[in-house]
């Protein structure tokens, strides 16, 4: 009795899906043990009784369904919703006014360069309106900027001191923040106010944030503690 | 008759007679035995012809055509079941009409106490078991197909279907199951 063989094993079985040598093995076992015979005359009928009962189409009213379907669909190139659709539009030749095509090329091709040329020329154009002295300045700045080392809190002291000496200044926060601070600062400055963009709520405070859209202020420490502290 | 890569053109007269004479029959007996009616049957089956006709499907092979129709035909008519099983209760809600008169409407293309039974009981089989059994007995496809169309696999196939044979044959009773 233990040597029967799984029970969806027979299942599998009448549905023709156990392959050949499993297939005559099953059959033979079947054949001597009356469980396994049982099973199977079991799952057969419960295949056969849920088959039962179902209409099937013969092959008149196949055709007649056919006959029926036709007239309801109708071949997609005659049909609006198929004319609508990509393929014909896009096979179909378009005429175009010259004007509307000259237009279309003004506002693709000219109008960007032209945009593109006015920012490529703006810093030559501001160098050229502003003062020697001033250009001087910021030709300084530019080079100091650019020979500066980038300053981070966690330099080592053995590199630093090798900048130095290379001649290349520690580029710090307050640098930074001299350079690009919206309000006016000066040497001094001790403290920074960096806001950043509200990329993201860094906390609850919903007021604060709301302001927040990246302005970096240096504040004179004297100034910013001045009668609140 | 076919194009010149060998793939059957939905928008082409004779591919589509050919994919219609390949699947109706089968199309028909799964749509209504979920949607339990022939005329909607009929009606779905055409939906989804026409549907693969608009949207253009080309199929490497009919069988290709056959599984994706099934699928579409198989959920239009889980739908159409379902709207009209909604629409049948609120009706019997607003009319407070008796659930079994209702009932009795659609037993009439049922035949015989023990074919009612089974269908009865097909019912009652969780959506995942009957989905097999269906494609298995009205769909005509063998467990690789099933799963194809199911989207698992073969082997899940074959237990799902013993599963639904066992709960059915339960379900009817041990001596009914003999009587055909």
């Amino acid at each position: 009795m233990s040597t029967c063989p799984d029970q969806d094993l027979y299942s599998a079985y009448v549905d023709g899906e156990v392959p050949s040598p499993w297939k005559e093995k099953l059959e033979a076992h079947a054949s001597k043990c009356p469980t396994c015979r049982r099973a199977v005359e079991r799952f057969a009928s419960v295949s056969a009784l849920v088959r039962s009962g179902v209409p099937e189409l013969s092959g008149d009213q196949l055709e007649a369904s056919f006959a029926r379907l036709s007239a309801r669909a109708v071949p997609a190139s005659a049909s609006p919703r198929a004319a609508r659709q990509l393929p014909d539009w896009f096979r179909a030749s378009i005429s175009v006014p010259l004007p509307a095509l000259a237009a279309v090329f003004l506002a693709a091709v000219i109008v960007p360069s032209l945009i593109v040329a006015r920012a490529s020329s703006s810093r030559d154009a501001y160098l050229a309106a502003t003062p020697a002295p001033i250009i001087q300045a910021v030709l300084a700045d530019e080079e100091s900027f650019r020979t500066s080392a980038v300053y981070s809190p966690d330099l080592p002291e053995v590199t630093a001191a090798a900048l130095t000496s290379a001649n290349r200044s520690i580029f710090r926060v307050v640098d930074f923040a001299n350079q690009y601070a919206r309000t006016a600062s000066d040497e001094s400055a001790e403290v920074i106010v960096i806001k950043l963009p509200r990329l993201a709520r860094f906390g609850l405070d919903d007021g604060h944030a709301a302001e927040a859209d990246g302005v970096i202020n240096a504040v004179n420490w004297n100034e910013a503690a001045g009668p609140g502290r | 008759m076919l194009n010149n890569d060998g793939w059957l053109d939905s928008n082409d007269e004779a591919h589509f007679k050919a994919i219609y004479l390949a699947t109706m029959p089968v199309l028909f007996k799964i749509a209504i035995r979920i949607a339990g009616n022939e005329e909607a049957a009929e009606d779905l089956c055409h939906d989804c012809l026409i549907k693969m006709r608009e949207k253009a499907m080309r199929f490497p092979t009919a069988n290709d055509a056959k599984y994706w129709l099934i699928r579409v035909v198989k959920n239009a008519s889980l739908n159409y079941a379902k709207r009209k099983t909604r629409e049948r209760r609120a009706y019997e809600r607003a009319l407070k009409e008796d659930h079994r008169k209702s009932d009795s409407g659609e037993t009439e293309l049922l035949k015989g106490d023990a074919v009612k039974r089974v269908q009865d009981a097909l019912e009652r089989l969780p959506e995942n078991l009957r989905a097999v059994v269906q494609l298995k007995e009205y769909g005509e496809l063998n467990y690789k197909e099933i799963g194809r169309v199911l989207g698992i696999t073969e082997g899940n196939v074959k237990v799902r279907v013993f599963r639904a044979r066992e709960q059915l044959a339960k379900m009817i009773g041990e001596d009914d199951v003999y009587l055909p």
